[in-house]
């Protein structure tokens, strides 16, 4: 017994001398893990980059203006500008309009002034020349954001429409009498007056009478009378610009063309109530019946989804799915654009919001409905300090599948947990488990996607008619870009661009083209992006192998018409009620 | 001769009695020593939980040691179990020992337990000569209860730029610098950066980043750090927050927070099927946890698949019928099935509880303003 106690005693003695002298620690000693590796999209590019920017060799040397300078701390210098390509003289090349902001002046400096706005025209191989004076656009401009474009009365020839604070004006363009054209102020003669603050804006016939009507979104009731000041959101900042619920929303406006003689506001006769800060509008066939429907993004309020029932408007944005995120909250919505991106031969609804909020993308099931798909397409990987405005699906590399381009910037001049200037996103579309997701290449995209700006307005268009859509960017406070696209793709394509009988507007008019393994499906667009207008033509991706057999376009009146053997490589325009296209290249 | 040899006997056993009680007697007290050389270390470490055994050991050995006891006390103060320390610190008052150390602990037990009375004045001591003896104590007490303070005031919709809670704000940004100046061990920086970073992530993600980052190189296995920097990245960079939270799984295959936070973040990135997976994992665990059965639900309704949504959001909603989330997720699941009366009903109910909810918090949130400019009052009193 004594000898077991003694044994215990050593053993314990012996494990304490071991214990004590081994120095034991408690935390097993864990192997660190290996790091994930961090998002960069300064890394890794593969391949030639897919944009270039020619700016500086192109001759356009332009700055959207805000007027910070003054230290007004307005929201009227959070919005920014918009860009519109526009063929404005009919020789076949996409000229650049840029609308030019404004600033604040008098003694107080509370006297809202407007820069110039600037049109360049194409001279072709990405060279532009400054024909503002030229054409008549050297007037006293007042404080502008957003630019729209469409032939109002059908002539055949594009017009303007640039909105802003305190003034709307619609720009006729007609012959200078000297075989070029110019420009001329109908605002009032046609009855757009509105001294209230407009930023985007669309055209669509949707009456079915061949001429388009216009939507114009409007923004809140500030003025200086009516300016509160903000607190800043960073510690130490006492002032920065008030977010739009300090103001109250103003009633959008719809006016309907009366057969290109005026304009007439019809948002009454449709029941539009102030419910939404307005930025962004798109006018397309969203529901397939073949007349252009309207989707209009709204800054921090839900957004409206108004179904074209022959003319008569009905808003269904709620039960569409449309109106709200996935978690039923009003997002503060900018840009917006809609496209087939799935194949499914429906238009989609992608929306640009706020910091801290996804990009919207609504996939269209078809019969009016929409399922909030943004996590399932992969976009909850960009970065939600982004705060996001022009958008645009692209085919950035010509392989059928509609690509995303997003640009960004704060719009607080001290932003928290998150920069002013702000990197644009190029997203491309891929198949991933069986569906389309968009996969951030900005990497690829070239220099201009690796540096970060106050962006505000995008416009898409093929500036040199190689097939190719190029971009064109505002920012705030900085020049814009112009980036010609140089994706090294071997992929083919076919340009097409849809003439109506008598011109009429072509607006919710929808091209099928039946390639040999895959059927496209393209909408014409009205407004779009954010406060910019693009190409009206479409570009068909057709990746390396797809043959054409056939193109059907369903005319935005209910009349549908195909097109045999086009040649991929060229731009064709196809006449409603001609049989053949009409080619044309560069 | 024999009684000589009993004699012997008796006296060898003897000896070896008291040899062998002398050496237990020994050992168990160097191994008391022992466990509490370990428990220093893992104070060091700040694994307070871990000191805790250790110094329960040492108590078995020393049980009427009152600076064991304080220890004891200290130490579970620090890892959260407040009763326990309660229980020491009782059984501290039954020893002769100094009763201002014991005042001084009660005193970070109440500002540990959300009692902020004279919590400025002990910081202020704090500060003046921060490297006295057992001020750490009072700075790390504090700078923890300030932090969840100014949590609470961002949360009831105050800002943490100017005001009141911009002053709280700056006043333990200084405290926290302090404690970074005056605590070197590695344990105790990563710990200030922790705080750090957790004030930084309600102003400023990319700062909470940067910090949280710090702290991964000083220790990359600290959890919370791990953690938070995956909340702090989830904005900026989900891809990069996924990875974090893969090796945070790793390490804790059963912590369904970790879990379901993953499949949240790896939904969000259209890994569908990466997401499912782990739901389903976690949902043969939990057959009917709320939280996983709602994102099981949003995960097959992502996947455009509403008849596979329905059943796990309908089990959702009868764990959880007033969660407004759980009505919106149903609503666009059977919109998507054409069940529009039904999907009617739940857009209307998750209305009619966020409504109810914003008329709530923004009462709470008032109240909550009020309790915190009391609270800030009561740390002012002096």
């Amino acid at each position: 017994m004594a000898l077991m106690t003694t044994h215990r005693v050593f053993v314990w003695l012996t494990l304490a001398m071991l214990l004590a002298a081994g120095g034991c620690t408690d935390s097993a000693v864990k192997p660190p893990p290996v790091e994930p590796p961090r998002d960069d999209p300064k890394t890794n590019p593969t391949g030639p980059p897919w944009f270039r920017d020619v700016t500086a060799e192109s001759g356009v040397q332009f700055t959207y203006r805000n007027g910070e300078e003054a230290d007004q701390f307005t929201i009227l210098e959070s919005l920014g500008g918009g860009v519109a390509l526009i063929d404005f003289d009919g020789d076949g090349k996409l000229d650049i309009f840029v609308t030019g902001g404004g600033y604040f002046a008098g003694p107080d400096k509370n006297q809202v002034k407007g820069h110039p706005c600037k049109l360049y025209r194409n001279l072709g191989d990405f060279k532009f020349e400054d024909v503002t004076k030229k054409v008549g656009l050297d007037i006293p401009w007042w404080y502008t954001h957003g630019v729209a474009v469409a032939d109002f009365d059908c002539d055949g020839w594009p017009d303007l429409l640039v909105t802003g604070y305190g003034k709307l004006a619609l720009f006729y363009n007609e012959s200078d009498g000297k075989d070029g054209r110019r420009f001329v102020d109908v605002t009032e003669k046609m009855g757009l007056r509105d001294d209230g603050w407009t930023t985007g804006a669309g055209f669509a016939d949707l009456h079915g009478s061949g001429f388009p009507d216009l939507y114009v979104c409007r923004y809140t009731d500030w003025s200086f009378a009516n300016n509160p000041p903000c607190a800043g959101q960073l510690p130490g900042v006492k002032r920065d610009v008030c977010p739009p619920h300090r103001f109250k929303p103003l009633v959008h406006a719809l006016y309907r063309n009366e057969k290109g003689k005026a304009f007439r506001n019809v948002s009454a006769e449709h029941g539009f109530k102030a419910e939404g800060y307005g930025l962004g509008v798109i006018l397309a066939d969203l529901n397939g019946d073949g007349r252009p429907d309207i989707y209009v993004t709204n800054d921090m309020t839900k957004n409206f989804l108004f179904i074209n029932r022959g003319g008569k408007l009905e808003e269904k944005a709620i039960p569409a799915g449309v109106a709200l995120d996935d978690a039923g909250r009003a997002t503060a919505s900018m840009g917006v654009d809609a496209a087939d991106y799935d194949g499914a031969g429906r238009p989609s609804l992608f929306i640009t919001n706020f910091q801290r909020e996804l990009p919207s993308l609504y996939r269209n099931l078809g019969q009016e409905l929409f399922l909030y798909n943004s996590s399932a397409a992969g976009l909850a990987a960009l970065a939600r300090t982004n705060v996001s405005w022009g958008t645009a699906f692209i085919d950035a590399d010509n392989d059928g599948w509609e690509d995303l381009v997003i640009v960004n910037g704060h719009l607080f001049r001290q932003p928290a947990g998150a920069p002013l200037k702000q990197r644009p996103a190029l997203l491309h579309n891929t198949e991933q488990q069986g569906r389309r997701v968009f996969k951030d290449i900005s990497a690829q995209g070239g220099a201009y996607f690796q540096d970060a700006y106050v962006g505000r307005g995008l416009a898409v268009g093929d500036l040199n008619n190689d097939g190719w859509p190029d971009l064109v960017v505002s920012h705030t406070n900085s020049p814009i870009t112009i980036l010609r696209n140089e994706a090294a793709a071997k992929h083919r394509w076919l340009g097409i661009k849809l003439v109506g009988k008598d011109k009429r507007d072509v607006v919710g008019s929808t091209v099928t083209l039946e390639g040999s393994t895959r059927t496209l499906t393209r909408f014409v667009k009205g407004g779009g992006s954010y406060l910019s207008a693009n190409d009206q033509r479409i570009v068909l991706g057709l990746g390396s192998s797809e043959q054409v057999r056939r193109v059907t376009v369903k005319w935005s009146w209910g009349k549908t018409q195909s097109w045999d053997n086009l040649e991929p490589g060229h731009y064709y325009e196809l006449h409603e009620g001609q049989a053949s296209a009409k080619k044309f290249t560069r | 001769m024999r009684l000589g040899g009993t004699k012997t006997k008796i006296a060898l056993v003897v000896l070896l009695l008291a040899g062998g009680f002398a050496a237990y007697w020994a050992g168990y007290h160097l191994w008391g020593r022992h466990h509490y050389q370990a428990a220093q270390e893992s104070l060091k470490r700040r694994e307070f939980r871990q000191a805790g055994i250790h110094l329960r050991t040492c108590l078995d050995a020393w049980p009427r040691d009152p600076s064991i006891r304080l220890l004891a006390a200290q130490a579970a103060r620090r890892g959260g179990a407040l009763d326990e320390a309660k229980r020491h610190l009782e059984i501290h008052a039954t020893q002769k020992a100094q009763t201002d150390e014991r005042g001084r602990e009660y005193q970070l037990l109440y500002i540990q337990e959300g009692d902020l009375r004279g919590a400025d004045r002990l910081l202020d001591r704090a500060l003046a000569d921060p490297t006295a003896s057992e001020e750490y104590l009072v700075l790390e007490t504090i700078i923890d209860a300030k932090v969840k303070l100014l949590t609470s005031a961002h949360d009831s919709g105050m800002t943490l730029v100017e005001g009141p809670a911009g002053e709280e704000r700056d006043r333990t940004d200084r405290a926290i610098e302090v404690w970074r100046e005056v605590r070197p061990e590695k344990a105790d920086q990563v710990q200030g950066l922790v705080w750090r970073g957790r004030i930084h992530l309600l102003l400023n993600l990319q700062e909470a980043a940067a910090d949280f980052r710090k702290a991964l190189e000083l220790d990359p296995n600290h959890f919370d750090a791990r953690l938070l920097l995956a909340i702090a990245l989830a904005e900026s960079s989900p891809r990069e927050a996924a990875g974090h939270l893969e090796i945070l799984r790793g390490r804790e295959p059963q912590n369904i927070r970790v879990s379901i936070y993953l499949a949240s973040t790896l939904r969000g990135l259209g890994q569908l099927a990466e997401a499912q997976r782990i739901l389903d994992d976690v949902l043969t665990a939990n057959v009917d946890h709320s939280q996983a059965l709602l994102e099981r639900g949003k995960t097959a309704l992502d996947a455009a698949h509403p008849d596979e949504a329905e059943p796990f959001l309908r089990r959702a909603l009868a764990r959880t019928p007033g969660e407004p989330f759980v009505h919106l997720a149903l609503s666009r699941c059977l919109h998507l099935q054409g069940k529009a009366e039904e999907a009617r009903y739940h857009q209307q109910k998750h209305s009619e509880i966020e409504s109810e909810r914003t008329r709530i918090r923004q009462l709470h949130d008032e109240e909550a303003r009020i309790a915190w400019r009391k609270r800030v009052e009561q740390g002012k009193d002096r």
